[in-house]
């Protein structure tokens, strides 16, 4: 009694008490009771009392729902019949509500009816049961009809913690009483009150899917109800669920092309047309037009295949979708572009069984067939793209939600262009730009935003247009220098020119108009920072394209260089769109012969150089001299005041203004692909470099700038970098012992993969990762060190994956190769899902070296290394399967696991045994366990991993299925925390 | 003679209800009378609450099973009006609003973007449930949204839909980097709406400031079903974090035309999305988006 009276002081305090203090203890104590033996009875007895309030109905309901749910194993095997009892005495009591009480009775039941089986049951099972009772208490058929609604509804439901076995068990059950099930709520619909409960109850046995002949639903009295109410006053909710389910349902399984229910397709899809006529009643409610588009969404996306036939049928569910592609609300439109998507990849998919030329005519047909409904939809969808005329006033985000808009719109029109072709769908939307264009005048006032919209529509079509079109893409080009006013109107035109960057190439006017096109992107960089911005990445594309047009006027884009990257002049280029110019002129030297490339790589570093060096000049004085080309006077003047500033002003120094001018070495070390004068540049850069490294190497967002651009600029200039990184290497190996920041190891990386297999540098490498692994293992000696220095985690293992491929060699004689499996071991079980992976990999990887050919003579020492730690690695993977990881995290750790027994065999299969045996019986059962023990054999014979990954799940699943069998497993697989000293 | 009021979240289905049922039998007549508010400086209708009151000879009909069972929630709604001024400190509307969705989807992040007077008390990560009461400044005036927030219900933990009781509107947080969290929508709607019936739900998306997603705008069709509405949201960068209590609002005090006067303080954002890089990234995604998803790609190692 005092504990029913403490329940419902808390749940007081829980819902109503103004302090925080005071809720938070009440919300502790009812967590904690509702995990107590106690609270099965007790909130039992509330549910009997009188002066129960609402809220304490609710709340026990819930409770004793959950119990059933979770605990139903701590009750002894004879208690089964008198809770089934008082939950049917519940149900009986609360069946004129509240309702909410009454549904979570329900569930309770529909739980207990998941662990118990049919025959425990009795009564011929809950089906039948439920039968008997509704036909022997009529008053209560609205309570057993919410039963009859949640059951199938709970047979996926994994709160409750049925075995795996016993849920599949009970789909069958249930499969098998659907005609039962399906025979009552025919008889309810009898009772005109309770028709919305009855398609309620339809729909979630529906979603059993199996079970259910098509031809009988095609004349079923249920489904004729259902779509009879389509067509009344206030559309029902529940017959829209239903249809909905129904045509989910019948799009499963065809034979011979045609679907397996065509029958009631044939009953659906007249019915659900006949709403057409709706989508245009503006006098209808917002959620209805919402209702029916869905349904002709459903029914597009589900009939896909069969509209694709193009018969006369389908070509009426286009034009409802057509239409529904046309309603003004975006939101109802947008209903549809998944279906012009999946329409279009099955008209142009290549099906390549068969006879050849009939296939072709077949396809051909049916592109025909859908073409008008692809040229009105180019029509229907592109004017969403125009701006608002308010659009100078619309907040961030909705300028951002117009474009989201835009880019969707774009999709739809790809797939027009992919069934109508890109030349095809060009000459509509030219014809549209025209249009605009011819009322268009190039001053301030006119009205852009048509033009703009056209320009826009043809600008996302680029890739479909052939670079050979000669009949509109010249009349295109010629109109874009008149619509240059408008900053939006000029920042599209860039876009444009960016897009098209293949034709300009490819054109026998190119180039001639390659100037005036570049002269565009000119203006685009001076008007606003969002035409700058496209005007950068046009620019981008039209050097990346057309750069053997370009050679020869390198001079010209250098000047454009200079200004965009220098950030003085009229140009509004971002310093992150800068990097667009350095990309640009970078693939043009590319494609000068090496003695000219070295030349203009140098004017290209010069700019990019000179700032650091004014920052950086108290170390690095005598490099001025070396590598200014001109302007040097400048400089001087600058550097003064800078020497005296000193490296505390270096040091706070935001790290952006560093990074701005290291990215752009990044980006020309990756896209100058010229070895020899990039190692060259990269040796005159060093310096700086080394002056940067040692002032900021606390500063991780400048390291990791740094590395990226050293990254790229071993990756371009490989050997001929040599003295350079050496030095380079040395600088982070020594720096990392103090700093230990995880670029410097994927910087590493980088080098492992380049130089790894050269025995020149054996010596030198070895020492650079047995340094990096020996301070990295130190770090990580406990999980909590993990979890609080993931990223180092992650790109250590990473790291060592690399070394494994790259110089085994190197890696696995080495004393450092234990430590580090010694402190993966400590890491497996670390929550993060980037360096859990990483971990589980490099495992794997150790795992799979007989697979990579030249590894096979470092097998003896793996072997020696892993065997002795075999069954604790083969524990913790077993802890991460049941619960220690997240089950999303399954698929790596079952992968690690299938390695480990495909390398150690039997040993393994024997680590494994150890291991569930671990747990007691109580959690797992003896069949349980030599499922997944069998499995595992299996796989050590050579069986595939899908043959693993169920039974696998299944442990899982046993292991989680609830908190008490959870922390037994865990319990008994400890401990996973391995304090392991590392090797000094 | 009798009178009786009801109480019910919808004036028209209210007198939809009375027509259809009750009025035949009845000799007297009925007035949906909307519970109006004065505070707010002109007449507004108190949602979700609004009133039938008849008058006449309807008792005999409540023994019918289905009339009892619609006032059984009627009466729920009436106790939870009843129930809710324990609650209310303040003189103006509010609303109970749940958050929920999978752990790490950022619901506390996002709520605790809000930084309304009296939030600046401490968190406790370890805390069942959370209420924030955040205010948002309507064009009819202030509304309070009390956010029940259900951070941290792992697994085994938490009351779950114990905190669901008197919910009126909720927020469905999925994370678009984790495929898993979107999945387990239908079952969070599922849960919420055999507690809280017919209550407007938003569906956030959330984390759409992060480059690697892995649920694409167009893959999100659950908010098809009535009474949902999707937004995309980044918590951390305060993007879109007015809609989805905007669109609550409009629901709750069922008009459309309902807009924020002002804008909530709200922490300065962690991250920024740049609108022109991340323009021209997208539109060079635009073709992506269509096609299937890619897996998890690692672009500072290859």
């Amino acid at each position: 009694m005092e504990l029913q009276n403490t329940v419902k002081e808390a749940l007081n305090a829980l819902y109503h008490h103004p302090d925080d203090g005071v809720r938070l203890q009440a919300d502790r104590w009812l967590q904690n009771f509702q995990r107590t033996l106690d609270a099965w009875q007790v909130a039992d007895n509330l549910l009997h009392d009188a002066s129960s309030n609402l809220e304490t109905l609710i709340f026990c309901s819930q409770t004793l729902r959950s119990k059933v749910q979770r605990d139903f194993e701590e009750l002894p095997s004879e208690a089964f019949r008198p809770l089934r009892d008082s939950l049917n005495n519940l149900l009986r009591k609360f069946h004129k509500g509240p309702p909410k009480v009454r549904t979570q009775i329900s569930i309770a039941v529909a739980a207990l009816a998941v662990y118990v089986p049919a025959e425990d049951w009795g009564d011929g099972g809950i089906v039948n049961w439920l039968r008997d009772e509704m036909n022997m208490h009529p008053e209560y058929i609205p309570a057993f009809l919410e039963l009859l609604t949640v059951l199938p509804e709970e047979v996926y439901n994994y709160k409750i913690a049925a075995r795996p076995e016993r849920r599949r068990q009970f789909e069958k059950e249930l499969t098998s009483q659907i005609e039962t099930a399906l025979n009552i709520l025919t008889a309810c619909l009898n009772i005109n009150e309770l028709k919305e409960q009855v398609l309620e109850a339809f729909a979630s046995w529906l979603r059993l899917k199996h079970g259910i002949p098509g031809s009988v639903l095609a004349s079923h009295p249920l489904v004729l109800t259902a779509l009879s109410s389509l067509n009344s006053e206030i559309l029902s909710e529940a017959s829209v669920n239903v249809i909905s389910e129904l045509i989910h349902y019948t799009a499963a399984g065809s034979f011979n092309g045609v679907p397996a229910h065509m029958p009631l397709i044939q009953v659906i899809v007249p019915q659900v047309m006949s709403l057409k006529a709706h989508l245009r009643d503006s006098s209808k409610d917002e959620e209805d037009v919402k209702a029916i588009a869905r349904l002709f969404a459903d029914m597009g996306d589900s009939y896909v295949e069969l509209i694709a036939t193009g018969s006369d049928e389908s070509m009426l569910i286009v034009h409802a979708l057509l239409e529904v592609a046309s309603h003004p609300e975006y939101d109802i439109a947008s209903m549809t572009f998944n279906f012009w998507h999946s329409l279009q990849v099955n008209l142009t998919k290549r099906v390549s069984f068969g006879n050849e030329s009939s296939i072709d005519a077949e396809r051909n047909r049916r592109l025909q067939v859908f073409r008008p409904a692809y040229e009105s939809l180019v029509s229907l969808v592109s004017f969403r793209v125009q701006y608002p005329q308010d659009y100078q006033d619309l907040s961030y985000e909705d300028l951002k939600e117009f474009k989201q808009t835009r880019y969707a719109v774009a999709d739809v029109l790809i797939d027009a262009a992919s069934v109508l072709g890109g030349d095809p769908t060009l000459k509509i939307l030219y014809t549209k730009l025209f249009e605009a264009v011819s009322r268009y005048k190039n001053d301030e006032h006119s009205e852009w935003r048509p033009a703009e919209a056209a320009l826009f529509c043809i600008r996302a079509i680029s890739n479909y247009v052939s670079v050979v079109e000669s009949e509109v893409m010249p009349q295109v080009m010629s109109l874009l220098p008149k619509l240059t006013q408008h900053p939006q109107l000029l920042q599209t035109v860039c876009l444009t020119i960016g897009a098209y960057s293949k034709w300009f190439d490819a054109a026998s006017s190119g180039l001639s108009i390659l100037p005036s096109v570049i002269e565009i992107l000119m203006s685009g960089m001076g008007t606003s920072e969002d035409s700058a911005a496209a005007a950068a990445l046009a620019f981008r594309h039209i050097c990346d394209d057309c750069r053997k047009k370009l050679c020869g006027c390198l001079d010209g884009l250098f000047n454009i260089y200079h200004t965009a990257v220098n950030g003085e002049g009229s140009y509004k280029v971002s310093p992150e769109d800068s990097l667009h110019l350095v990309e640009a002129l970078s693939t043009v030297i590319t494609e000068l012969p090496p003695n000219n490339a070295k030349t203009y790589l140098e004017a290209l570093c010069y700019p990019v150089v000179s700032p650091l060096q004014v920052i950086f000049i108290s170390r690095v004085e005598q490099l001025i001299y070396t590598f200014v080309v001109d302007e040097t006077t400048d400089f001087v003047v600058e550097n003064q005041e800078i020497v005296n500033q000193g490296p505390e002003v270096l040091n706070k120094k935001p790290a952006r203004e560093l990074t701005v001018h290291i990215d752009r070495f990044a980006y020309i070390f990756r896209y100058v692909y010229h070895p020899e004068a990039v190692a060259d540049a990269i040796q005159r850069i060093w310096p700086i470099f080394k002056a940067i490294f040692d002032l900021r190497a606390w500063d991780m967002r400048t390291m990791e700038s740094l590395c990226r651009a050293c990254k790229y600029a071993v990756r371009t200039s490989g050997r001929f970098m040599g003295i350079t990184i050496g030095a380079m290497l040395e600088e982070i190996q020594c720096l990392y012992q103090q700093h230990h920041q995880p670029c410097f190891l994927y910087l590493s990386s980088e080098v492992i993969k380049i130089f790894g297999s050269d025995p020149t540098c054996a010596n030198y490498l070895k020492s650079l990762i047995e340094a990096l692994f020996i301070h990295t293992t130190r770090l990580l000696t406990s999980i909590q060190e993990f979890t609080a220095r993931p990223d180092i985690a992650d790109d250590c293992f990473l790291l060592a994956s690399r070394c494994i491929r790259y110089c085994p060699q190197l890696f696995i004689p080495s004393p450092v190769f234990p430590s580090l499996v010694d402190c993966s071991m400590i890491g497996i079980t670390i929550q993060h899902r980037e360096a859990s992976n990483s971990i589980l990999t490099f495992l794997s990887d150790i795992f799979d070296l007989a697979n990579s050919g030249k590894a096979e003579q470092y097998l003896p020492i793996r072997d020696a290394v892993i065997i002795p730690r075999g069954a604790v690695i083969t524990r913790v993977l077993v802890a991460a399967l049941t619960g220690a990881l997240p089950s999303s995290r399954l698929e790596s750790v079952t992968y690690t696991l299938l390695a480990l027994t495909r390398a150690y065999r039997a040993q393994a299969v024997e680590w494994a045994k150890e291991s569930v045996s671990l747990i007691p019986l109580t959690a797992v059962t003896e069949i349980e366990r030599s499922r997944f023990l069998k499995a595992l054999s299996d796989a050590a014979c050579g069986a595939d991993i899908n043959s693993l990954t169920v039974p696998i799940d299944e442990l899982s699943d046993v292991c989680r299925r609830n908190r008490t069998v959870q922390e037994i497993v865990q319990g008994a697989l400890r401990p996973l925390e391995l304090n392991i000293i590392p090797v000094s | 003679m009798k009178t009786r009021v009801l109480f019910g979240i919808d004036g028209f289905a209210l007198e939809f209800f009375w027509r259809t049922h009750w009025e035949e039998e009845s000799d007297g007549e009925a007035i949906v009378d909307f519970e109006t508010i004065e505070i707010w400086g002109q007449e507004m209708v108190r949602t979700p609450m609004c009133c039938l009151t008849f008058q006449g000879g309807v008792d005999g009909d409540f023994s019918r099973d289905w009339t009892n069972e619609w006032l059984g929630s009627v009466d729920l709604r009436l106790e939870s009006y009843l129930a809710l001024p324990n609650q209310q400190t303040v003189d103006y509307p509010s609303f109970k609003l749940v958050i929920v969705g999978d752990g790490g989807t950022g619901k506390t992040t996002f709520v605790k973007r809000h930084l309304t007077g009296e939030f600046e008390k401490k968190y406790e990560p370890t805390i069942g449930v959370e209420v924030h009461p955040l205010d948002f400044f309507t064009n009819c005036g202030k509304i309070r949204f009390y956010c029940w927030d259900t951070a941290g219900q792992e697994k085994f933990g938490g009351l779950r839909d114990g905190y669901y009781i008197h919910g009126q509107c909720a927020i469905i947080m999925f994370d678009v980097t984790a495929r898993l969290t979107y999945k387990n929508v239908p079952t969070w709607h599922r849960d919420l709406c055999r507690v809280c019936e017919n209550i407007p739900i938003v569906l956030c998306g959330n984390k759409v400031d992060v480059k690697n997603r892995q649920v694409k705008a167009k893959q999100v069709t659950f908010h098809r079903k009535k009474n949902l509405q999707y937004y995309e949201i980044s918590a951390k960068s305060n993007y879109n974090f007015e809609k989805p209590f905007l669109y609550l609002a409009r629901k709750l005090a069922g008009d459309p035309n309902l807009h924020f006067v002002e804008s909530p303080a709200l922490a300065p954002p962690e991250v920024h999305i740049d609108l022109a890089a991340q323009q021209l990234h997208e539109a060079e995604l635009a073709q992506a988006a269509a096609q299937p998803l890619p897996d998890d790609d690692d672009d500072t190692f290859e």
